[in-house]
């Protein structure tokens, strides 16, 4: 409990002092005494003031006594504030696709997460704010399929440190990231600014193509299961394909409801229809069959190598577009014909797969997974791993003094969590009324006597 | 078969001590029954006393004969004669005597010292009688027959201090010639008490006051106090200690001039507190008196 102004309570003990006081100096009749002799004393006033050893009116003070403190201590303004700690901590846990290793996020996590402190998952977007209650339980959620924006983890973690402050003396936030390149954008460096402290940095190892864990994510048409797609029965079994997620839009001839990549998130679109051929292609007149197709992987920049050769009875029954600037193709038919192109978009780039698989096992063999790797390189074509930032541009603001930045409690929370003062006034009231009953039946008494 | 305590048991100490005092009366008496006290009247009494020369009207009786014979001179032969002298004990039962509470030692000394005086009368043969006015009087007229001591001491355990019955009218029951003992406080009707005490002395009376102190008005408690007169409630006055000495040197200088009133009106006056021992108090009442004080037979 904290008063707002404890000279109002210091006052009132003063009241009450001198009300003791009060009692012992009391003006009042002297103890009666018969004396046949009584003429003889000097006439005087009946009433005398007499300090004595032990107040009077042991009720009606204990009254006062209690009916000042409690107004003194209602003008206090007494607040119910919970106890601070010395040191909290807002730890952003980057649960995005460019943290390489999900153990190291644990152990750092373990290591500095305390009771009471708040923990802010954040990806592309930040998750609602957990209070650490059992530092060794905290449930990591799901890692996204996209590389995280610490744009966003930085303003809300200053948001959480706001809230923390008033149950914490000094703030920590404490960022546990990979920190790359593609998490940095334009407001990250401002975001770093609103911060009065250091921030203190947990790098972890970012994600790499060895390490590339990124989901598959296959969008069937409506009413088909995904045990039914021999594309999605593989992407299922290839397990690390890339670095960035893929989307196989398997929707339609016109390529489902998948819309254009982002290069922010960098994920890759493919248009791979069921059945058909995608959007812009032309449907041969006269179907053939093709034994081979062979797609090559670009990550290796500008050494193309081969990196999957699919084999089997396939059926083509569309010819790519026209190949351009804008267009290139990403793999072929055995007898040279485009299988599959890249066309890019303002803002990256949408693979566009002609291939329909035969019946049979071909998506389960480990060459389907060596194909789909392929289709999943960068739409640049040559970066495969995600670069850190550099410690350059971290330094000013890791090295902007204590990363524990002293926080004010916010007044206006006590104030409204603890309704403190109109309790006080009204048990003073309660007290004067019993004050005034008990002073009302002693002076009453003498007279009932009479 | 149980047997009853006497009433005078309880102040057998006191009677012992004063065993065989006497009490003259200090003027001679009016004549009566034969007794211990000069009285006024010369009589034929075995006792001579003085030749006086015979006037016309004596008892030629009285002529001392042999005288006449042998001188030619004729003599009357005188003697004193002797008389009871009757007391009347006068005791105040006011409120005011039934001090301090709880002990009432005014009143207990009141009792003892009006019992001792009465024995000490008793003892020798002089009636005695008992007036203690109050709500419920009690008055016993003068007797000398034996067990009068215990009707006393009996009636005055029967009374119990109370109210504000003044002493004067008391007095005026009292026969011209008799012998009052008055035991009082004097905080009632002192003055009309003295008025008809200084007539009764002037008409060849005797009266004794004895005065009734207790030892807690002459030194009160220390600390405030209220104090409130029992006889007259309005009577209302805060002692101190910054009040104390002032009422002190008011109750003495009130006392030595009760004490002058009395002895100039004639009076025997005897003070006593309730913690001196009642035999000494008893002897001086009995002292022989002043000579200015005593009367003069006629």
């Amino acid at each position: 409990m904290r008063l707002l102004a404890p000279i109002f309570l210091a006052l009132a003990g003063l009241a009450a002092a001198i009300t003791v006081v009060l009692h012992l100096l009391a003006v009042r009749r002297p103890q009666e005494y018969t004396l046949p002799t009584a003429r003889f004393v000097p006439a005087g006033a009946v009433r005398a003031t007499s300090m004595a050893r032990t107040p009077t009116d042991i009720l009606l003070l204990l009254l006062r006594i209690a009916t000042l403190l409690l107004i003194g201590a209602a003008l206090a303004r007494p607040i119910l504030q919970p106890e601070r700690s010395d040191l909290g901590r807002v730890l952003l846990v980057d649960r995005s696709a460019a943290v390489a290793n999900d153990n190291e996020v644990m152990e750092r996590l373990s290591a500095l997460a305390r009771e009471g402190d708040l923990v802010l998952q954040f990806a592309d977007s930040a998750l609602p704010v957990v209070t650490v209650s059992d530092p060794a339980g905290i449930q990591l959620a799901p890692v996204s399929a996209t590389v995280g924006s610490l744009t966003t983890a930085l303003l809300s973690g200053q948001r959480a440190a706001a809230v923390l402050g008033d149950s914490a003396e000094r703030v920590e936030i404490v960022l546990i990231s990979p920190l790359v390149q593609e998490q940095w954008d334009a407001g990250t460096q401002e975001a770093l600014e609103l911060w009065p402290g250091a921030i203190r940095l947990e790098r972890l190892r970012a994600a790499t193509t060895d390490s590339a864990r990124s989901v598959v994510m296959v969008q069937l048409p409506d009413g088909e299961g995904a045990g039914s797609d021999p594309v999605a029965a593989g992407a299922a079994l290839a397990g690390k394909v890339a670095l960035f997620p893929i989307v196989i839009a398997r929707t339609g001839e016109n390529g489902g409801s998948a819309s254009g990549t982002s290069s922010a998130t960098r994920s890759i679109l493919v248009r791979w229809p069921v059945s058909g051929v995608p959007n812009g292609w032309t449907v041969r007149e006269v179907r053939d069959t093709v034994s081979a197709v062979v797609a090559y992987d670009f990550a290796s920049g500008n050494a193309v190598r081969a990196a999957s050769t699919l084999a089997g009875p396939f059926e083509r029954s569309g010819v790519a577009p026209d190949l351009d600037g804008d267009t290139r193709a990403i793999a072929w038919w055995s007898d040279g014909e485009v299988a599959a192109v890249q066309r890019s978009v303002s803002e990256g780039c949408v693979r566009e797969v002609g291939i329909a698989l035969p019946d049979g096992d071909l998506a389960l063999r480990p060459s389907f997974a060596r194909f789909l790797a392929a289709l999943s390189v960068p739409c640049d074509g040559g970066v495969a791993s995600l670069t850190p930032v550099a410690d350059s541009l971290l330094q000013p603001f890791t090295n902007r003094g204590e990363t524990a930045v002293p926080f004010e409690r916010s007044s206006a929370t006590g104030l409204s969590a603890a309704p403190l003062v109109p309790w006080l006034l009204a048990g003073a009231l309660a007290l004067l009324g019993a004050e005034w009953v008990v002073r009302r039946r002693q002076r009453g008494m003498p007279e009932a006597a009479a | 078969m149980t047997v009853s305590k006497s009433p005078i048991a309880s102040h057998g100490a006191l009677l012992d001590a004063v065993r065989g005092l006497r009490w003259p009366a200090t003027r001679r008496v009016s004549g009566g029954l034969p007794g211990a006290h000069r009285s006024r009247m010369r009589g034929t009494s075995s006792e001579f006393s003085e030749y006086r020369p015979y006037r016309q009207g004596d008892d030629p009786r009285r002529l001392d004969w042999k005288l006449l014979a042998r001188s030619d001179r004729a003599y009357i032969r005188l003697a004193d004669d002797h008389s009871v002298l009757a007391t009347y004990v006068l005791v105040d039962a006011s409120a005011s005597m039934a001090f301090p509470a709880g002990s009432n030692a005014k009143w207990e000394v009141a009792q003892r010292i009006a019992l001792a005086l009465c024995s000490l009368v008793h003892a020798t043969g002089d009636p005695v009688a008992l007036l203690v006015p109050g709500p419920r009087p009690v008055r016993l007229a003068p007797r000398t027959r034996s067990g009068t001591v215990s009707d006393i001491a009996r009636s005055l355990q029967s009374v119990t201090p109370d109210g504000s019955t003044p002493l004067s009218p008391s007095l005026d029951m009292v026969p011209r010639g008799a012998r009052v003992v008055i035991v009082s406080d004097f905080l009632g009707d002192a003055g009309n008490l003295l008025s008809r005490a200084r007539e009764r002395v002037a008409s060849g009376g005797e009266v004794h006051a004895i005065h009734v102190v207790a030892r807690e008005e002459l030194d009160p408690p220390r600390g405030a106090r209220l104090t409130r007169d029992p006889e007259q409630d309005s009577v209302r006055r805060p002692l101190s200690d910054a009040s104390r000495a002032a009422y002190l040197d008011a109750f003495g200088q009130w006392r030595a001039e009760l004490m002058a009133d009395w002895r100039a009106a004639g009076a025997g006056f005897t003070a006593l507190v309730t913690d001196e021992p009642l035999d000494r108090v008893v002897r001086r009442v009995v002292a022989p008196v002043d000579r200015s004080m005593s009367g003069s037979p006629t």
